[in-house]
């Protein structure tokens, strides 16, 4: 575990914060590792709290979650949602986002975990914890992950409650399906940055959709924007309504991201990510507000009452 | 809070090989200790034997006729047809041809052709043999698969859809999922979150 | 399993064919495939027969096979179709009633709907086993894995194939 081994060397005082290079390291090797188990995943919100229970089989980048009937094969940038809905989508993406300079990692010291040899990782940003992980020593995996929000509250969780170091079924496993290619669009229709996310790529999405990715080098989002509105109740039946800055969001919680829907300017926007609560609402200062006509309409507006 | 599983595979597995007759004795002792008094375990190896059963008794399919290699009575077939072959082989070809519609074919065929050679002035005819005529042989036909579609139409048939003013929406939140999902595994942040998947909640 | 005869390219096409073929249909739903196969197969047994030195020969064909599927496969680039048995094929077996042959017809429909639904390598790891009859050990040959891994796809591919299928409790 050559990573872990050279952050717990570089931070001799606890709590002192290595580069964000080797956070990116950790990631990369995270996803790398091989590892199966049983996961529970919740995310908490205002009180409210979703909560899943996946198994999940992981090895070479490539991850089989599944949950009762559904089943997904996940990783590298592709996806193939097994049942229903049938989905097989392959995304030729632009490079890895560097992780933004605002991240530290600290080490704690080796204990145990789940029977297994473990070490706590703790990941501040501008010197705020966001996230605590307990990592698997032998295999890199996170067994245990907590994210933060701006007060301190646990926003999310994750913990393997079984877990094993090696994902068998998905040994030699030479992936045969026929995916559809995403391939990046050369202009966007949404700003480059929105709160501290920067806009990686653009994709031609569903239904006449475009879907703008943005990331800060750790957590992620798709915004979508559907030509025409949007009656947001068809779509998100389980919705909640969010007032942010007197606009008015929807928002729906899923156990392991939060989804926000609007319709602005003609259009409709969902976005989805696992960003904490926090980020998101810096972020949806720099998008399209609810109900925001576009410039002309305002001006005439404006002009003629 | 369960620990580390006991075993290294889910019981499931087990049962799974079992029923394969793939476990050693020992293997196999196992299963019945874990199926011993445990309602749950029984009911789980009889959903795999469930599973295991509907595949096993799915129809075998009968190869089209026309696909296996034709003529494999070869150049027999002309000695056939030509009183050229001893009795034993006479019987070989003969058991054979009633069972096989191909054959049958090219010995009609064959017949047919020899039978017009020996009908051009000039040529040697013989006894003529005709044998009955067997069912016109079996064509491959471009079949027509009604009722499904592949990813590339079933995308297709969902922008169709969405196009134009629909009374429900164009989109839906687990397609917009999946999309997000995919292009988020490719980042390195992806492996310390689980990927979005509709499950139970409280 | 060793022969120790080679057999002939007739008694290969003779024993072998309808397994080979109902792999692929199995495989692919699709009989046009599944014609393709055997014929390729075929030629390659045919073309590889003179090389062949006797070992299990029942692991060289399925190796053989399963290589034949896969270039299709990359080639045409095609996804494969879920298509319902059609009237070209006549199960084998005594004839039922009528109820129970539309019974029998619909429920195997929904299981190759549901094995194409899987991912490749788990639905030709059950279909080498229960449709084509292999052994562990002779999977494993014919793919070149672990029998660990051979046991642990089939398990997985039988799980989520009943997931897959509507199955009364």
């Amino acid at each position: 575990m050559a990573i872990l081994g050279s952050l717990v060397a570089a931070s001799a005082l606890a709590g002192t914060p290595a580069v964000a290079d080797e956070l990116n390291e950790y990631l990369e090797e995270a996803d790398q590792a091989t590892y199966s188990g049983r996961r529970l995943v919740a995310t908490t919100w205002d009180g409210l709290e979703r909560m899943g229970v996946v198994d999940v089989e992981q090895l070479g980048g490539m991850a089989m979650v599944s949950s009762g009937h559904t089943y997904i094969m996940v990783g590298d940038g592709k996806v193939h949602a097994i049942g229903s809905p049938e989905a097989a989508l392959s995304y030729v993406h632009e490079s890895a986002a560097p992780v933004n300079h605002g991240y530290g990692v600290a080490m704690g010291e080796i204990g145990t975990h789940l029977g297994r040899s473990a070490a706590v990782m703790e990941i501040t940003e501008n010197g705020m914890l966001r996230m605590r992980l307990v990592v698997d020593v032998e295999t890199s995996a996170p067994l245990h992950t907590e994210v933060f929000d701006d007060e301190g509250n646990v926003f999310r969780y994750s913990t393997m409650m079984e877990f094993s170091a090696s994902a068998p079924a998905l040994d030699d496993y030479e992936d045969e399906g026929e995916y559809r290619m995403m391939v990046p669009l050369d202009e966007a229709l949404v700003p480059d940055e929105a709160g501290r996310y920067g806009l990686i790529d653009v994709y031609g999405g569903p239904a006449d959709a475009q879907q703008a990715f943005y990331s800060d080098g750790l957590f992620t989002f798709s915004l979508f924007a559907i030509e025409g509105t949007t009656n947001i109740e068809d779509v998100a039946a389980n919705g909640s309504a969010w007032n942010l800055d007197g606009f008015e969001y929807t928002r729906v919680l899923a156990p392991a991201e939060v989804w926000v829907l609007w319709n602005a300017q003609g259009s409709t926007y969902a976005l989805v990510g696992d960003l904490p609560p926090d980020h998101l609402e810096d972020v949806l200062v720099d998008l399209p507000r609810p109900g925001q006509r576009n410039w002309f309409s305002r001006m005439w507006a404006k002009l003629f009452g | 809070m369960a620990g580390v599983s006991p075993l290294s595979f889910p019981r499931e597995e087990l049962f799974s090989a079992f029923l394969d007759g793939e476990l050693s004795a020992g293997e196999a002792e196992l299963v019945d200790e874990l199926l011993d008094g445990d309602d749950e375990a029984i009911d789980e190896f009889r959903r795999i034997q469930q599973v295991q059963r509907a595949l096993r008794t799915l129809p075998e399919l009968e190869v089209p006729g026309w696909l296996l290699p034709s003529g494999h009575l070869g150049e027999l077939l002309s000695a056939y047809l030509d009183g050229e072959l001893s009795a034993a082989e006479q019987r070989q070809v003969s058991d054979h041809v009633v069972d096989c519609a191909q054959c049958r074919g090219e010995l009609h065929d064959l017949d047919g052709a020899r039978i017009a050679i020996r009908s051009l002035p000039g040529v040697d005819t013989g006894q003529l043999d005709r044998i009955t005529p067997p069912p016109s042989p079996h064509r491959r036909s471009r079949i027509a698969v009604a009722g499904s579609i592949g990813i590339a139409a079933a995308v297709a048939l969902f922008f169709a859809l969405s196009l134009g003013s629909q009374p429900e929406p164009a989109f839906s939140l687990d397609d917009l999922g999946n999309h997000h999902i995919a292009r988020a595994s490719a980042e390195p942040g992806f492996a310390v979150f689980p990927p979005a998947i509709e499950v139970s909640g409280p | 399993m060793v022969d120790e005869i080679t057999p002939s390219w007739e008694d290969v096409a003779q024993r072998y064919g309808r397994k080979i073929y109902n792999f692929a249909y199995r495989l692919t739903g699709n009989p046009d495939d599944a014609a393709d196969l055997v014929q390729e197969v075929l030629l390659r047994v045919r073309k590889g027969l003179s090389g062949y030195s006797p070992g299990s020969f029942e692991g060289w064909l399925w190796r053989i096979t399963r290589n034949a599927f896969l270039d299709g496969v990359r080639r045409q680039n095609r996804r494969p179709e879920s298509a319902l048995p059609d009237g070209d094929h006549h199960a084998l077996g005594s004839s039922p009633s009528p109820d129970e042959v539309l019974a029998s017809v619909r429920l195997s429909d929904d299981v190759q709907a549901a094995l194409l639904k899987l991912p490749y390598a788990f639905r030709e790891a059950v279909v080498l086993c229960d449709v084509v009859g292999l052994t562990y050990d002779e999977i494993a040959d014919a793919t070149d894995i672990p029998v660990g891994t051979v046991r642990s796809r089939i398990h997985r591919g039988r799980k989520m194939l009943r997931d897959l299928l509507t199955w009364p409790v």
